[in-house]
């Protein structure tokens, strides 16, 4: 099972560093798009960032166009599928390295809550296949069955956003109030490995007693993924994250279906949510390994600090999902367009 | 642990006020691959013709949706009714196109010669800004810049040739195209391309 997971994980970090040097090479860029860096002064900080997005859109826009062609190319060519099915995952991956609602989600859960990265990687693969299921659900439904025109169909991304940002501003209200519950018992900090009781989301009653409190840390560990309340909180975000299809998706699937190849964008969809999946769990990981190693250092320290680094992290990272929540949900009720992630 | 809550409730607070103020897309749901074709006379620059292909997936989309004969292209009516169903975002957007003369920036409520055509598969849109008067652009600074603001389209220039400078003058021009922090957008992330017409001669 470690070894496995090891596997996953060193997986992602590749596929993640990858997809990051991929921006800066821009091996798959055609000569068609400006490249401004020869224009850009190099010694000020957000020229770094702009270029980066750039060449991250730059990189989108050729995989899109490439993915375009492959789809074309397959109403002649049965082997096309086979470069269609790669550059939708290449295109999963680089849709979900953009900023996006789903990386808020999973980045301040996991380093609110002492989840071991064996949930951030189920929550990563889980909401990205929700995801994929949406957008066909939303194609099907909408464009398929009730005819509705292409365009409409993609602004409803809109209504499925909506849903997706208000179970998000939920969830963070919950950790919130299980965090600030959580802090107001003392608990002592005995074996780092359970990072800080309380922390958002598992909101279990007041252990006053010490000795109590380990046990209580020990056995929780065991079921706590079998735990009903785990469970529920597991298909919460999951849903939180994945209700809103990817609009990449979406767009390939209508792209698809007006070429007459249903089954080929239905692929293409589940293959790019692999992607997607495979981008989110690096960020998992990486947030993971980031708590663990704050926690570390901290508790290394005399006095509280451990205790206190756990809790602010706890209520940071609920404060920061209710926040983007509240936000995003504000922007897409205020906009008629499409927004986020 | 009250004033941290205190301290974490007001930083969120402010960036929610930054936030809300404007809220872009993620990331660009659509991509336009443009040039610009500047034209000259002997008082200087008169007008600039804009020039727009749309990716295959939107331009999919336009395709399907206003095929009405589903014969698999757009015939000219059909075009029409495309032009007239979008043109009011592009308005609202500023179409896209922001010409600076001197410190001002141009306010697009209408351009002229407007032409929608298909061409390889892609949606290309063609338009013309004209200039209240021709600028000398040896005097005044004459910028394009080409960008929406949500973020939801992206607008990039052509690698080859992207401005090209027509008509009969005196002047000869060339572009210079910068990143241009000014404009920053996308929380000061995004900087657009500033094409500034450096002319000399006469």
């Amino acid at each position: 099972m470690r070894r496995v997971l090891l596997a996953v994980v060193f997986a992602c970090l590749v596929f993640g560093s990858t997809a990051l040097t991929a921006q800066e090479n821009r091996p798959l860029l055609g000569p068609r798009t400006t490249a401004p860096a020869a224009a850009t002064t190099p010694e000020r900080e957000p020229d770094a960032i702009d270029r980066t997005l750039r060449a991250l859109r730059a990189l989108q826009f050729d995989t899109q166009r490439r993915l375009a062609g492959a789809v074309r190319a397959l109403k002649n060519d049965r082997a096309a599928v086979w470069t269609l099915l790669f550059l939708s995952f290449l295109y999963g991956v680089l849709h979900a390295v953009g900023p996006g609602h789903g990386k808020v989600v999973i980045a301040s859960y996991l380093a609110a809550t002492r989840d071991r990265l064996r949930h951030g990687l189920a929550l990563s693969f889980a909401s990205s296949l929700v995801q994929a299921i949406s957008a066909v659900a939303l194609v099907g439904g909408l464009a398929v069955i009730l005819q509705v025109s292409q365009m409409q169909t993609q602004a409803n991304v809109r209504v499925l956003e909506i849903a997706s940002y208000a179970l998000m501003v939920a969830i963070g209200l919950w950790m919130t109030a299980s965090a600030l519950r959580g802090g107001r018992h003392h608990h002592h900090h005995h074996n780092h490995h359970h990072g800080l009781d309380g922390a958002a989301g598992l909101g279990h009653g007041a252990h006053d007693h010490q000795n109590a409190h380990h046990e209580h840390a020990l056995a929780q560990r065991g079921d706590e993924d079998k735990s009903r309340p785990g469970r529920r909180r597991f298909l919460a975000l999951t849903l939180a994250i994945g209700i809103r299809p990817c609009s990449g998706a979406v767009l390939v699937l209508l792209f698809s279906f007006a070429q007459g190849l249903v089954l080929a964008g239905i692929g293409a969809t589940f293959v790019m949510a692999a992607g997607t999946a495979l981008t989110l769990c690096a960020l998992a990981a990486l947030t993971v390994v980031a708590r663990q190693t704050l926690l570390r250092v901290a508790e290394g320290r005399r006095g509280r600090a451990g205790v206190w680094v756990g809790r602010g992290l706890a209520i940071g990272g609920s404060l920061a999902v209710t926040g983007f929540g509240v936000l995003l949900l504000a922007a897409a009720l205020g906009q008629p367009g499409s927004v986020g992630g | 642990m009250r004033s941290l809550r205190r301290v974490l409730v007001a930083a969120l607070a402010v960036l929610g006020l930054g936030l809300a103020s404007k809220a872009p897309a993620a990331h660009p749901h659509v991509w336009i691959e443009a040039w610009i074709d500047v034209r000259l006379t002997t008082a200087g620059i008169e007008a600039v013709r804009i020039h727009w292909r749309f990716d295959e997936f939107f331009s999919s989309l336009a395709i399907t949706d206003f095929d009405g004969n589903k014969n698999g292209r757009l015939d000219p009516p059909e075009i029409d009714r495309l032009v007239s169903a979008t043109i009011e975002a592009l308005r609202e957007g500023n179409f896209f196109t922001f010409v600076r003369i001197g410190n001002d920036t141009q306010k697009l409520d209408k351009v002229d010669n407007f032409v929608a055509k298909i061409v390889e598969h892609s949606l290309v849109y063609e338009f013309t800004v004209k200039l209240d008067r021709p600028v000398d652009p040896t005097k005044v600074d004459v910028s394009v810049s080409l960008y929406d603001e949500s973020y939801y389209i992206d607008v990039t220039l052509l690698e080859r040739e992207p401005v090209r400078f027509s008509g009969a003058s005196p002047l000869s021009c060339r572009p210079d195209i910068k990143p241009d922090r000014e404009r920053a957008f996308y929380f000061g992330m995004v900087q657009p391309l500033k094409i500034r017409m450096q002319c000399g001669g006469a």
